[in-house]
């Protein structure tokens, strides 16, 4: 039986960045130039309107005007959520290609090409897929709960709230039985839907603590990540911390309201910090994939 | 299978204090300056803060939300460095502490260092204390899920899921740290972040390390017992003697705070210089004997390397 090392594994976007700093700058730049092209087209697009929206939830609480903001800004969606998962494919994407072919590294592993086509269309299945689960999932643990609820007393109630928390566990269970799909498809160039029920078998612990870990160092790092800028700010503007809160909730009226000094130093820092991300939460599953699966075909 | 031996093990602490007496005061001034900055940075930017808004609410004056935004933003800007300050002292404590056990002959500035072992050792902390919150969190999610869900059926009922459920997550919480707890001498030793690798090398002995945890957790409280309560009463005493003298302790806060934390200081210098020791102590009782189990348990090749 082939296994992996689940530490080794989850550490793995930490030696991706260490090994290669180049590519982690140069990811921190294009995540940069993706944030600054965002908010300048949201702000040029939809800006007045994220605002009014932000000023009709502060002060009202009718949601038929919260709703008909909303409504107004349908295009805002139908442009951010189609932007939204190309980027995603293209950062998973990079994070596959530089741990499973690491001599590819034009561009620093950035493209967008057949390789991000085709993570971006499994994407796309498994939202259908996983809403289609959790629909089944539902049902069935509904059906189930009513069932033991009729028995009464301590122990149908008992039973009814036992099969609630059974189906969390089957729901993890499967999310990490199918957890390989993504670097199987980019690796073999094919869409590979199920294939990672297959090679996941008799792993779902290791596997599962990969996860568990990576959570954790992600945890870490971005409670050091809020340290350390909260301090640079602080530093930058004079000890003015009521700056810092603002970052959160931005002024979108216009440029200058909302590139102020904090935010663009939260942009900067964020850049450098989801580049970072990216590595340490796709890269344990394209590991486990090579160990798992064997050579990879360069 | 290796065996741990439980006095052995449980006892390397205190054999390291006999051993190291020097070390051990060295590693108290590392307690004593970690815990100086905080509490500089506490009195010098939170106390005074806190003590005007106390002074306004007392006035009948509302502190302004901006008052009270101002004085949380100060809390969580102190908070972040308070705790960086305390993870890393905690990781170079804990990496002299097993430099002592695992290479004794290494042992310049009393075995203290700040370098790769010290941040790893910090950072797998880190980790099994996230972990624990984890495992905290998910089982009392589950705990009250379940008891208020008996509890719509029969209250008595759900008193005993709530204590089983309490009891079982209490064990599970133990045996989880007991399984993961030698990553922290591993990862020093092996000079490699382990986490899961420590799972394999506890698998059988959780129980013997319980035992090992438990007694060392003894000494640590009979020492507390004798020598911190003959300490903390005399500070405590001699405080409180000083504060009757300038007119008792209600008098002396309501001086400015510049004023009473002048008076205050040397007493807190004092006393917190012996806890300091006292916490070197009870760090190298309840550390020591984690280095002690790795060293029984590790294969002979990683033993050999250390």
């Amino acid at each position: 039986m082939k296994t992996f090392s689940p530490t080794d594994a989850a550490l793995e976007g930490f030696r991706l960045t260490r090994e290669k700093p180049r590519v982690l700058l140069a990811w921190s730049v294009a995540n940069l130039v993706i944030s600054v092209i965002m908010a300048l087209a949201l702000i040029a697009m939809f800006g007045p309107m994220l605002a009014e929206l932000e000023a009709v939830n502060a002060s009202s609480d009718d949601p038929s005007q919260a709703l008909a903001m909303f409504e107004k800004l349908a295009p805002l969606y139908a442009l951010v959520l189609p932007a939204g998962l190309i980027v995603t494919s293209v950062w998973i994407g990079a994070v596959y290609r530089a741990v499973l072919r690491p001599s590819d590294n034009r561009f620093w592993y950035l493209r967008l090409g057949g390789d991000e086509l085709r993570l971006a269309v499994l994407m796309l299945i498994y939202v259908v897929l996983a809403i289609g689960f959790t629909f089944v999932l539902t049902l069935v643990a509904g059906l189930l709960s009513a069932g033991a609820f009729a028995i009464g007393g301590p122990v149908g109630t008992l039973l009814s709230v036992i099969i609630w928390l059974a189906s969390v566990c089957v729901f993890v269970w499967v999310i990490v039985r199918l957890s390989l799909s993504g670097p199987a498809t980019f690796a073999e160039r094919h869409i590979r839907v199920f294939e990672s029920w297959l090679l996941t078998k008799d792993v779902f612990w290791p596997l599962l603590g990969a996860y568990l870990l990576m959570l954790v160092l992600v945890i870490v790092v971005m409670a050091l990540a809020l340290v350390i800028y909260v301090t640079i700010a602080a530093l930058t503007m004079g000890g003015d911390l009521s700056q810092i809160g603002k970052v959160f909730q931005p002024d979108t009226t216009s440029l200058t309201t909302y590139f102020t000094p904090a935010m663009l130093i939260y942009l900067v820092f964020g850049a450098f910090l989801g580049a970072l991300q990216n590595a340490l939460v796709f890269a344990p599953a394209a590991v486990a994939y090579r160990e798992l699966h064997g050579p990879v075909e360069e | 299978m290796a065996q741990i031996s439980l006095s052995d093990t449980a006892f390397e602490g205190v054999r390291l204090i006999g051993r190291k007496p020097l070390a051990v005061l060295l590693w108290a001034v590392v307690i004593f300056v970690a815990a100086a900055i905080p509490v500089t940075l506490f009195f010098g930017t939170l106390v005074p803060a806190f003590l005007d808004l106390m002074r306004q609410s007392a006035a009948g004056a509302e502190p302004s939300p901006e008052t009270m935004m101002k004085f949380q933003l100060r809390w969580m800007a102190a908070n972040g460095p308070i705790m960086l300050c305390s993870l890393v002292a905690r990781a170079v404590l804990m990496s002299a502490i097993f430099r002592a056990v695992l290479r004794p002959q290494d042992s310049r500035f009393g075995y203290l260092r700040l370098g790769k072992a010290e941040l790893l050792t910090g950072l797998v902390y880190l980790c099994i204390m996230i972990m624990m919150f984890l495992v905290i969190f998910g089982g009392m999610l589950v705990m009250i899920g379940l008891t208020v869900a008996t509890a719509f059926a029969s209250k008595g009922a759900a008193v005993a899921v709530a204590l089983v459920l309490g009891v079982a997550l209490i064990v599970l919480l133990t045996w989880v740290i007991l399984r993961l707890i030698l990553a922290l001498p591993m990862t020093f030793a092996e000079g490699h972040f382990r986490m899961f690798e420590a799972w394999q090398l506890s698998r059988g002995h959780a129980l013997q390390l319980f035992f090992v945890a438990l007694l060392a957790f003894a000494i640590v409280v009979v020492m507390e017992m004798v020598l911190g309560g003959v300490i903390g009463f005399a500070v405590i005493g001699a405080i409180a003697s000083h504060a009757g003298a300038a007119g008792g302790l209600g008098e002396v806060f309501h001086r400015p705070p510049a004023e009473w934390i002048g008076q205050l200081a040397p007493w807190l210098v004092i006393g917190g210089a012996l806890f300091a020791l006292f916490g070197a102590a009870a760090a190298t009782i309840m550390y020591a004997p984690l280095a002690a189990a790795y060293r029984l348990l590790a294969p002979q090749t990683e033993a050999e390397a250390v």
